[in-house]
């Protein structure tokens, strides 16, 4: 075949399976467009392919990859987009799944928007993980590479900051944090 | 405390939750999922990383995996093609030489390419004995570059080509290890001026140009992607060279059997990894530790 142990494969195969989704989910959040969520999303795995022996056991094997996700969208990956078939395809499937046009949004989700957007960076960062991706401090710790205590002391001054910035009236509409930011508001607009 | 309760401790954190902008449900579609899983088998039939590959972070430029690309685009690499040299006149970009590595792009499969390497390698100098390990980085290194791919020997689009800079890269690390079990013989050896001469090439190995152009600054503890170990490219040249420099035959020792972050110099030797094929599964099976363990037994006998 091509020299991988077939229980390495397998292992392989399984943690694609078991985080795909995640992944791209959070790719999609933080990319300006779905090729470059989708293209990210293939480089993220085939960075996993290529150090198989690097990933670790069990549940850390996900947080490795969001690392490896991250530090992707950091480097700004998508500015070397691979333009693969398989890729072009996938993006295809979520352009229409999640269509990139300006959703019209209630006041309250456009008033987060713009909070979230006049946070810092590193805010934005540890309040989204934990709110979308559902990670906890000691898992987002893993994905930064930044000790578990700091990242609960950031989180909860970005989310006192966040309370702030929410109760500040704005007068710009921020910008969307990634492509898929702004775009299905339907949950907050159910509870509105 | 459970997740719930510090993710419901504030107000603003389930409101940031309504408006995450991606539906999971919208995710979950036949067509997505379908994409999802041809890219998961088009990266699983990927030739697999040589074992070189995942522990030392050089190893990951082998292949220029835009090879394919380059010579899609480049018209004169036609030309080039056709008198099937090593050297290709491809220079990868920036970005791509963070893959691959500086400089020109070689073909492996060319039938000058031996010759090539060797030009390339002419300023890195092994220690008396040590020629061995050169011909063991073109055996091992552009082995798992690619040749013998789809393109094979006879094609003049092999699979992968292989720059000038990760080449040159290769030898350095495989000398600066050799000079490392040059100067930990001497030192049993007693012989002073052998050890002198060693642990000088050593000392001076960071800044070689073969290291330099790839890694300007060698750094053991810089950060690195997640899960991959730790440093610059060379940057696990610097506690050998340290212990060396110490005179500290013991601490060399341990990191010849250890290995420093990628810097496993028991890679570049080819009567330790005769060993290991010999073995085969059998050592296939062993812990980092125990490997360890073994090449330790075989310092003690083989090399003393």
């Amino acid at each position: 075949m091509n020299g991988v142990a077939p229980d390495a494969r397998a292992d392989f195969e399984q943690l694609f399976r078991d985080t795909r989704t995640d992944l791209l989910a959070y790719l999609m959040r933080r990319s300006p467009s779905a090729e470059d969520a989708a293209d990210m999303l293939a480089e993220t795995y085939l960075i996993a392919w290529r150090k198989l022996d690097a990933i670790p056991t069990g549940e850390r094997a996900r947080l490795w990859l969001f690392g490896v996700a991250r530090n992707l969208l950091l480097k700004g990956a998508s500015r070397r987009r691979s333009q693969h078939a398989l890729v072009e395809r996938l993006a295809g499937e979520l352009r229409s799944a999640h269509p990139p046009h300006a959703p019209i949004e209630d006041e309250r989700a456009s008033a987060l928007r713009a909070a979230l957007t006049a946070l810092p960076e590193r805010d934005r960062e540890i309040l989204t993980l934990t709110a979308w991706e559902g990670l906890t401090p000691k898992q987002i710790a893993a994905v930064m590479g930044t000790p578990g205590n700091i990242v609960r002391v950031r989180l909860h001054r970005a989310r006192t900051r966040l309370k702030r910035e929410l109760t500040t009236p704005r007068r710009l509409i921020a910008p969307r944090v990634g492509y898929a930011a702004g775009q299905k508001t339907d949950k907050l607009d159910a509870r509105a | 405390m459970a997740k719930q309760d510090w993710r419901r401790a504030n107000g603003s954190l389930e409101l940031l939750e309504a408006c995450d902008p991606v539906e999971r449900s919208g995710l979950a579609g036949e067509g997505i999922e379908g994409a999802l899983e041809e890219i998961g088998a088009a990266i699983t039939n990927r030739p697999a990383p040589s074992p070189r590959a995942t522990r030392r972070r050089g190893r990951r430029r082998t292949v220029l995996v835009v090879a394919a690309t380059m010579l899609a685009i480049s018209a004169t690499v036609a030309t080039a093609a056709v008198v099937f040299s090593a050297h290709t006149g491809l220079f990868p970009t920036k970005a791509e030489q963070a893959v691959g590595g500086p400089g020109e792009a070689l073909n492996p499969a060319a039938p000058d390419f031996r010759a090539v390497a060797l030009q390339i390698a002419s300023d890195i100098h092994y220690p008396n004995g040590y020629a061995s390990w050169r011909d063991w980085v073109l055996q091992t290194q552009v082995a798992s570059s690619g040749v013998g791919g789809p393109g094979g020997s006879e094609s003049p689009f092999p699979a992968g080509l292989v720059s000038t800079g990760a080449l040159h890269g290769w030898f350095a690390a495989s000398a600066f290890c050799a000079w490392v079990q040059s100067w930990r013989q001497a030192s049993i050896a007693g012989d002073a001026n052998a050890t002198t001469q060693a642990a000088q090439t050593i000392a001076q190995a960071p800044r070689w140009r073969a290291v330099t152009d790839e890694d300007p600054h060698p750094d053991p503890s810089a950060a690195n992607d997640p899960g991959a170990v730790s440093g610059t490219l060379f940057g696990w040249m610097l506690p050998y060279r340290d212990a060396v420099v110490a005179g500290d035959r013991a601490r060399v020792e341990h990191l010849l059997a250890t290995g420093y972050g990628d810097g496993k110099c028991w890679l570049s030797d080819p009567l330790w990894m005769a060993q290991v094929r010999t073995h085969g599964d059998a050592w296939g099976r062993l812990s980092q530790k125990e490997l360890a363990q073994k090449y330790k037994q075989f310092l003690a006998s083989g090399r003393s």
